[in-house]
Formats: C-alpha cells, structure tokens, sequence
C-alpha cells in the first residue's frame, strides 16, 4: 500500500491498493469468523424466528430473556442466538410488530439446542395488536420500523398504499414537495437517502413523475428507516437508508392478496414449490391510466401512460445450514405520445415519448457456520435506465422529411456482498462483512438520426467500490450498553482509490427499565451524485460518481435522545441531532440537468455544478400509541436545514430547499368493532424555501419588467402546508377470504396547498395600474378514494 | 416522570439556542441603472420604481420623473435632465468621462433615501495586429497589453461587407464564433493575442474595410448585465416547469430543446453596487480599428 496524497480533510486518503489487499482483507475475516468460533463456553439456545401462516422468518424480533434482563433482536434473515448457562431454567418472550407475542420457557442440557418460533400474526379481528416493547433498551436510534398492516391503514392520496408515503408522517422525514413520494431527512436531499430492496439499490423509486412510490406494500415484508446512528453496516448515502425487505413466499401453502383502486391494481400470490422445502411470490400491479388518457384524446392524437410493477422471490431451504433466495423486480413508466395531421397536401407525424425504470436482481445465500455464526452472502445486480424520444415526419409534395432524437441515461450496479452475524454472547455481538460494487454510468447518450451522428454522447463511467465493516454491540455495565463499529469505503475515482474511514457509536444508558438516553455518532460518506434541478424525484435525474469538483460528500452526525416506555403501550422518545455535510453538490445558476449541446466528455456536468458545504440541526419528538382500539402517533419536528456555496447566494449561507421549520403529524386509527376501523392524519409544515422572485424593476422605458429581483436563493417561504386525509376501512371476512373496501379522502377541506408560484402580470389598462402576483398553484384538492382489498 | 421531561426540554433548549441566519425582508424601493463610457457620446441613467410582488403600481409611476441625478467627476459634475420622450436622464458627454478616473453616482428623490454609487473607468488600451495570407485563408492576429490592477472583460468582433451579402463576421480561432470574449482568450505575460481568419479570401471581393470592435467592460458591470441576459423565461419556479412539461406532453406540445431548457435554475442577478436601492452604475468603452484588405 503507497500512500500518494492526503486531501486537507479529517479520514480522507488516497491510496493505491495493490491486489493483494483484497486477498489479505478476506483472509483476515475468514481468521476471525474462525476465532470467533472458539469463543464458546456456555450452551446455545439456536434457530429462526418465522411466521406461523408462511413460514416467512422475522426481522428484529424482540427476544427478552428472564423478565426483561437481556434484550437481543433477531437478525435480518430472522435468525438468533442465545449464550444461556446449562441447567438453569430461562423464560424467553418472542415479540414482534404485527403478531402476538410467544413465551417459551427453556432448559438447556449439556448440548446446544436449535429451535424454531413460529410467532402467529394478528389479523384484523384480534382486538389487541402487540408490538416490540422495550424500544428503550435496543442500542439503536434515530429509526423506525412501521408494520405493513399499520402501513395500510394510513389514508394516502389515490388510495395508494404507499410505504414511502407513511414513513414521511414521520418526525424528521418529509415529502420533498407536496404529493411527492421522495422524500428528506434530517435536512439531507432526496439524493442522500438509500432505497435498497432486498439489498438491491432503488436509484429512482418513484412512478408518475414522483407522486406513487415503485414499493408496492403487498409483497414487502419488512421496512426500517434509519436517519441517523447509523450502525457500520450501512453506508453509502449521508442522510438516511430505507431498508426494504420483500417477503420470502410462503412454503406452508398458497396464499394470495391484492386489491382494486383507482389508479392502480395489484394482485400477489405466493405458495410452496416443494413443501416445506422451496416456495415463490409473485406480484404486480399496473395502473389503469392509459385507458382513461385513450377515452378523453381527440381524434388523430394519442396519449398514452402507464407504469407497472413486478415483484418476485423465490426461496429455497437446502437445509438446516443453507437457505438460499432470489428475487427480482421489475419496474416501468411509459408515455407515449402521437399525432398524426393529414392536410391532404401535407402529412405530419410526430411522435414523443418518455420511458423509465429499476429493475433489481438478488441473489442470496444463508449460511449457518454454526449455532453463534451466521452468514449471508448476496449478489446483487440493479439498474435503472431513462430513455425520451423525439421523433418527426412529414411528407410534403412528395418530399419527405424525418428526424429522430433519443436520449438515453443509465446507471447500473453489479455486486457481492457478505455479511456475518456473530452472537458471542448474551452481552456481545459482532457483525462484520464486505462489498464490492462496480457502478457504470452512462450519465447521457443522445441518438440523433436527423444528424446522423450521436455527437453528443458522453462516454461511459465505471468505478469500483469496496466497503469493510465491522460492528461491536455489548453490554458494559448492567445500564450502559453500546454498539460501536467501523467502515471504511474505497471509492475509485479517477482511477485512484479514495478511502473513507467511517466511525460509527451508539451508547444506551438505561436509567429505568423503561427510561433510557442513547447518544450516537456518525460519519457517512456519498461517492455518487444525483444531478437534480426539480429535487422532486423526476425521471431524468441524473446520477453521476464523484470527480475532482464534484468531490466525494461526506458527513457527521450527532444525535442525542430519550426513550421512554409508559403503560398501556404509549411510548415517547425526543432526539436532537446535529448534522454538518461537506462536498455536497449543487447546480450554478441557468444551468440544467442536460443539453443537446457537444458534451461528449464524461465529466460534461461538472462545469454545471458547484460544491459546498451544509448543516442541519433539529429536534424530534414522537408519542406513539402501539396498542389497543386507538393506534397511532403524534409527532412534531423543529428543524433547520442551511447551505454554503462560494458561488452560490454570493457565497453566504442560505436556507435549503428541505428547510421546514416545524413539522406536525397526528395519525391515527380507530378500531370500532370488528368490522369498521376509521383512520385519519392531520399534518402541518411550514412552507418551503424556494427561489421566488421577490420584485422586478425596468431596465430601459420599453423593457418593463427587464430585471428580477429574487433576493437570496431560497429567500422566499412559501405557505405553509397543511391537510386532513380520513379513511373507512369496512372488513368482511367469508370463510377462506378476508377483505375489505377502503374509502379515502385525501386533503378532507380541501386547503389549497402550495405546489408551485408563478409570477402573473395583472394590468388594469383603464386605470393604468399594473401588479405582479406570485400566485400560488395547488395539484392536489379534494380526493376521494375508493379501493377493495381482499386477501386468502 | 418529571425528570424525564426536564431532559426533554434542556434538549428542546439546546436546539432552540442555536443562531440562525436571517434573511432580510427589506427591498429597495428604487433602482438606478447608468452605463459611463468615454466612447459614448450621451451619458443616460434609468430610474426606476420597484416593483415588489404582490404590490400594486400605476404605470405613471413605474418611472421616476422627478429625480436629482447627478455624476460627481473628479474634477467637475454632471447634472442629468429628463428627457420625457426617451424616459431617461441624459447628459451630453463631451470629454467628461475620461479613463483612469473615479465618478459618483448621487440620485435624489423627493422625501426618499438618497442612492449613491461610485464606478471607476478602465485605462485605454493599444490594440496591435498583424496580417497573413496563407491557404486561400486571410489571417488576423489581434494583441493588446491587459491591464493586470483592472478586472476586465473583452470582447471582440470584426465585420466587413460584400456586395451581394450583408454584413458578414470574421471567424475566430478555437471558438468558431463571430465575437471573441475573455473566456476565450489566450494570455502570455499580460498580452493577450486572439486570432481571427476568413476563408476562401480569393473568392471575396476586394478591397474591403474589417471593422474591428473591441470592448473592454468593467468585470462587475459585464457579470451584472451577463446575468440579465440569463434572466429569461424565469417567471417560473421549478415545480410550474412540472406542472407544464406534463400539461403540454399531454397536448402533444413538448419539444426535446424546450423540455432540456425549462428546468434551468433561476438567476440571481450580481449583488447591485447602488446603495438604498437596486440596479447598477458600471463602465465600460468600445475601441474600434479599421484594416483595408487587399
């Protein structure tokens, strides 16, 4: 290893690495899962934890050992292990979001002992739904889980079940424009938060230029936001990671849901292939908008729109050490758009059109070492590619005339990856792993035919990056418990290697039993760019690695907080966070995300583009109601969200787009009886920061309005936000089918909610007055909504 | 209990406690533009209301009549008249304005804050060239000395005519445009040398004059009015770009180059240098050389 340079920043080398680095890296951790085997003294209580009905296993199951002593949570792929002394009699609690809670009591011979809890999930017609008590104790922060059936009762507009949609009634996370389902955390861009579906990365999850989310909620099995405290074993983005997990297929037998709405329907089936053994999920869901565009179009003109989505996994139990799964999705939006003119004379026909879409692939592998060590390895493939046409004939006196313009842009990602779980005891845990991902850009191609050239094509990029982990969770003394962890992350830019060396902590204090403080600390680092002007999620985003003036991001973050658990299952906990972000990217001005112009580098952007620096700071506050007929949560966030560029805002700070001062959510959902369950949400914003014009002024006698005035970016507040949605949900169950109808209304009194300014002249020519009017747009009034649900 | 949320309001406090950069909601209520360039023989200045969004203004009033407008040289003052044809105050530049000098700025309106600035004009340059003729091909080679104690921004054309064509433009060198700016330029120890050709001389015909313009703006003065020209279409916020990009898609009436240019970010014009109010009083001058070509 040659150390070349060392950039004027804390943690931040070049390095070259030589090949035999990798070799060494693998051999060291292949040693220490070795070592770690030898640990063992006492006997091991062993197994998974999965779902009675499917057999699906269970993700941060809450494992409570001899009334609430030691607390430990399953892994991602549900598998657990407790260090317990032999001959000695344990009462173990199983508990998980969405199903009832299992007590089992345990003695452990002189032999380890491997077991399977099969927790049964609470349906619609239990009264009580149990959660994951003892949040106090987990050493872990700043994030959420939220059941897909909580998920579903949420009013959402279209009458959507949108999982994204839900996380953003969150405290410190929120739409990034109204109806929007991207979304930003802590004062991060939408840019800085990873979306991985089964470990696959979703670059741009959103359907309908940004307003329904790819993640349709029937197939996923498992969702947790982390926004801060981040644990070593993720990376890659600055501000939060949405960890999305699809179910795995039930191999128990067949089950199937699915739904009809307005927009959209879906329909997910899922069954053993071989009993016990091998079982499949399978799911789609299309929108039905083309049909409705059809209908209203003139004649001779043809509008066209839809998008899909399919969701598939398949799982195979090798046996009592293998398991292996793959599942894929497959996602598109499509606009099409033609006419056709026919003067008799003269033809025309023009043709346009935009397509865009992820698809995702992963493959994986459970590996069991033995009853302490568990394995997972993934190959992961994901891409997500936009393409618009622009095509144009015409016939005129038998002279034809044709041009045809196609841009494209992709992005794709193929990966390994392993990670290790090693429960060493009841007090001690370590996870550590590796990745190597090889992201090729191809940030524009553009195909013109009318040129017959494709002169404006940008050459392709690829770069390597490799990440190591390792994460330490222990107990120090019976109240202070921490996980502390390392990650380092080496990019290759520019053909060098840039390394990031990333520490992470966690400390949980433990006043009470249901009283705790946790404070953390993070350092993540971004080596991709997203080139966005709308920051709404539109397809023609571009995602771009890091060079020498758009340089690797990175981050701190700080956080501090309170849990508290009270009875009859109210919870509340507050977190302040304070977060400084370095080498983040924006746009200069008059200048957009593509051009038609010779930008054949592949570094075209980068004059575009300007870095700086930003911080965020905050406080959050959630009171959650876990159980009962009454569930939900209020929750309120106090924010700020500041940027610094030298050649932005004449280089002084300014307030960022995701500045938005207080934050207020109520949602809520009433159980009446068996049959009727009543939903409602209620959340208030303060308005956004954007760059309005504020006044105009003449610049000569006959050029009225020839200067604009905008002040600073992001100088002007718009209105703030605020809006009611309710819901009816009515249940019905026969004897293999449980459904129910859904009935929504989005934005109940109809608030006229900012989605955009513009400046409009009014000119009173009779009394020679003129006013210009920054006039405020809403897209979203009143929604009602319809959707039938069913499920067998 | 109440332990608990003592702690919750210390950290409520903590956040609370943090200093935040204000934005200011103040705006000028007038601006001035006034251009000074010895070359020019009329000195004009532009004042005007401004007009604040959402504020209502009788046309009459969008252009300030009654102003005191005055240039303060080093050694005399101009005081400029309203011309009400041409809605502007003027002043007949008879050698006032000359290069390597200061001038002040004072407008005076009735009952309101006096607005006030101050420009500097730019030393006069020498401008050297020399001339080749090599392929079929007239080459133009242009030089000056830059002043390094000035921030200064070229640029540089050259027309000529022919007979059955109007005015026509030398090409230059690396660009391929028909005017030359700084960006473009090419420095050696402070010369500054640019080329310019015109291909398939023989087939021209001549004798015929090459005007050459060279202008040397101010570089505050040229990044104000450079921004202004950026400032079109942008009435517009970014999410209204949304809205229409899919109105008009629906319409069948979306081009690629306008779905390429409507996401633009807005601009912001250069912080103005008039005190109490908005605009700009720069400088700048235009030299210009006539070569024959034989």
């Amino acid at each position: 290893m040659q150390l070349i340079t060392v950039l004027n920043k804390p943690t931040y080398f070049i390095f070259q690495v030589k090949n035999s680095r990798f070799k060494l890296s693998l051999l060291f951790f292949a040693l220490l899962a070795f070592q770690l085997g030898a640990f063992s003294q006492k006997k091991t209580l062993h197994g998974y934890v999965k779902d009675s009905k499917t057999s699906e296993s269970l993700v941060g199951v809450s494992i409570v050992v001899d009334q609430e002593e030691i607390i430990v949570q399953s892994n991602t792929y549900g598998f657990f292990s407790l260090n317990l002394s032999n001959r000695q009699s344990y009462q173990i609690v199983f508990s998980s979001v969405g199903y009832q809670k299992d007590t089992i009591n345990c003695f452990l011979e002189d032999e380890n002992k491997e077991i399977e809890v099969r927790l049964v999930p609470i349906n619609y017609e239990l009264e009580e739904v149990v959660v994951n008590q003892n949040l106090t104790r987990i050493n872990q922060m700043s994030s959420h889980q939220l059941g897909i059936d909580e998920i579903k009762q949420i009013p959402i507009i279209f009458g959507e079940k949108d999982p994204i949609k839900a996380f953003q009634f969150l405290p410190g996370v929120q739409p990034a424009s109204e109806g929007s389902s991207m979304f930003v955390v802590r004062g991060g861009g939408a840019d800085q938060n990873l979306l991985l579906l089964d470990q696959a990365t979703v670059y741009n999850a959103n359907h309908l230029f940004g307003f329904i989310s790819t993640f349709n909620a029937d197939p996923i099995k498992n969702i947790e936001l982390c926004k801060g405290g981040f644990p070593a074993r993720y990376g890659g983005r600055l501000s939060s990671v949405l960890d999305v997990q699809m179910k795995e297929g039930s191999s128990e037998g067949f089950h199937g849901e699915g739904g009809i709405g307005v927009v959209s329907s879906r329909f997910t089936i899922e069954g053993p292939i071989i009993s016990k053994k091998a079982a499949f999920l399978i799911s789609g869901r299309r929108t039905y908008a083309d049909l409705f565009t059809k209908l209203l179009t003139p004649k001779g003109f043809d509008a066209n729109y839809n998008f899909y989505d399919l969701n598939a996994k398949f799982n195979v139990n090798i046996n009592r050490k293998n398991q292996i799964f793959w599942s894929l999705y497959y996602g598109d939006d499509k606009l099409a758009i033609e006419e056709n003119i026919d003067l008799g004379f003269a033809k025309f026909k023009y043709q346009y059109g935009m397509n865009w879409g992820n698809r995702t692939s992963t493959f994986r592998w459970n590996y069991i070492f033995n009853e302490k060590l568990f394995a997972n390895t993934s190959i992961v493939w994901t891409k997500y590619n936009f393409n618009l046409n622009d095509d144009y004939y015409r016939k005129f006196n038998d002279i034809v005339t044709a041009s045809n313009t196609n841009y494209l842009s992709s992005i794709e990602d193929k990966g390994i990856k392993t990670d290790f779980d090693y429960f060493i005891n009841l007090n001690q845990r370590i996870r550590y792993g590796f990745s190597i991902t090889q992201h090729s850009f191809n940030p524009q191609i553009i195909n013109s035919k009318f040129a017959n050239d494709s002169l404006s094509s940008s050459e392709p990029l690829r770069n390597f990056e490799t990440t190591f982990y390792a994460e330490y969770e222990s107990k120090l003394t019976s109240k202070l418990s921490a996980n502390t962890g390392i990650r380092t992350n080496i990019y290759e830019i520019l053909n060098k290697n840039a390394w990031f060396i990333e520490p992470r902590f966690v400390l949980t204090y433990q006043f009470q039993k249901a009283l705790s403080t946790k404070i953390s600390y993070a350092k993540t680092s971004q080596f991709i760019h997203q080139l966005s002007n709308t920051g709404v999620g539109f397809p023609t985003d571009l995602w771009v690695p890091a060079s020498e003036k758009a340089p690797i991001a990175y981050a701190h973050q700080l956080a501090f907080g309170l849990n508290k658990d009270f009875p009859k299952s109210y919870s509340l906990s507050v977190e302040t966070y304070y977060k400084w972000l370095y080498n983040i990217i924006n746009y200069k001005d008059d200048v957009t995300f593509v051009s038609t112009t010779n930008e054949k580098k592949s570094n075209f952007y980068e004059q575009k583009i300007t870095s700086g620096k930003g911080w965020a700071y905050g406080t959050e506050v959630l009171m959650k109601k876990n159980a009962g007929k009454f569930t939900g949560w209020i929750a309120y966030t106090l924010s700020w969200s500041i940027r610094q560029f030298e050649d932005l805002n004449y280089g002084k700070p300014f307030y960022s787009r995701q500045d938005r001062r207080h934050d207020f959510e109520i949602i809520g959902t009433y159980k009446v009886n068996k049959k009727i369950k009543l939903s409602a949400n209620w959340i208030y914003t303060t308005g956004n920061s954007i760059t309005a014009p504020l006044a105009t002024y003449a610049g000569f006698a006959f050029d009225m309005v020839g200067y604009i005035y905008y002040g600073q970016m992001n100088a002007y507040r718009t209105k703030p936000i605020h809006r009611l949605d309710i819901g009816v949900q009515l249940f019905k169950k026969r004897k293999k089918i449980e459904s129910f109808w859904d009935f929504s209304i989005y934005n109940a009194y109809n608030r006229q909610n900012p989605f955009y300014y513009s400046v409009e002249t009014l000119q009173n020519q009779q009394q020679q007055v003129t006013k210009y009017l920054l006039r405020s747009r809403a897209l979203f009034p009143i929604i009602p909504s319809i959707s039938y649900n069913f499920k067998f | 209990m109440k332990k608990y949320f003592r702690l919750s309001a210390f950290i409520f406090t903590l956040t609370s406690c943090i200093k935040v950069e204000t934005i200011p909601a103040e705006i000028p209520k007038y601006a001035a533009i006034c251009i000074l360039s010895p070359t020019d023989s009329l000195i004009t200045a532009f004042v005007v209301r401004v007009n604040r969004i959402n504020e209502e203004i009788k046309s009459e009033n969008l252009i300030v009549k009654n102003a005191l407008v005055k240039i303060i040289g080093e050694n005399e003052n101009a005081n400029l008249v309203y011309n009400y044809t041409k809605q502007q105050y003027q002043f007949s530049n008879n050698g006032f304005v000359k290069h390597n000098k200061k001038y002040q700025l004072i407008i005076e309106i009735p009952n309101e804050k006096q607005l006030t600035s101050e420009c500097y004009i730019n030393d006069e340059i020498e401008i050297y060239h020399e001339v080749n003729i090599e392929n079929d091909s007239y080459k133009l080679d242009l030089s000056w000395e830059d002043n390094p104690a000035e921030d200064n921004y070229y640029t540089v054309s050259a027309n000529y005519f022919q007979p059955d064509s109007n005015q026509r433009y030398m090409q230059w060198n690396k660009t391929s445009k028909s005017y030359f700016e700084t960006n473009d330029l090419v420095t050696t120890n402070k010369k500054i040398t640019i080329n310019g050709f015109i291909d398939n001389i023989s087939k021209l015909k001549r004798p015929f004059v090459l005007n050459i313009l060279l202008s040397n703006i101010e570089k505050n003065t040229s990044d104000f009015f450079i921004s202004r020209n950026k400032q079109y279409n942008q009435n517009s916020s970014l999410q209204q770009s949304i809205e229409e990009f899919i109105v008009q898609a629906s319409k069948n009436n979306v081009q690629v180059n306008d779905f390429f240019e409507r996401f633009k970010e807005p601009v912001i014009l250069p912080k103005s240098n008039i005190e109490n109010g908005l605009g700009f009083f720069g400088s700048y001058y235009a030299k210009t050389k006539q070569i024959i070509v034989n």
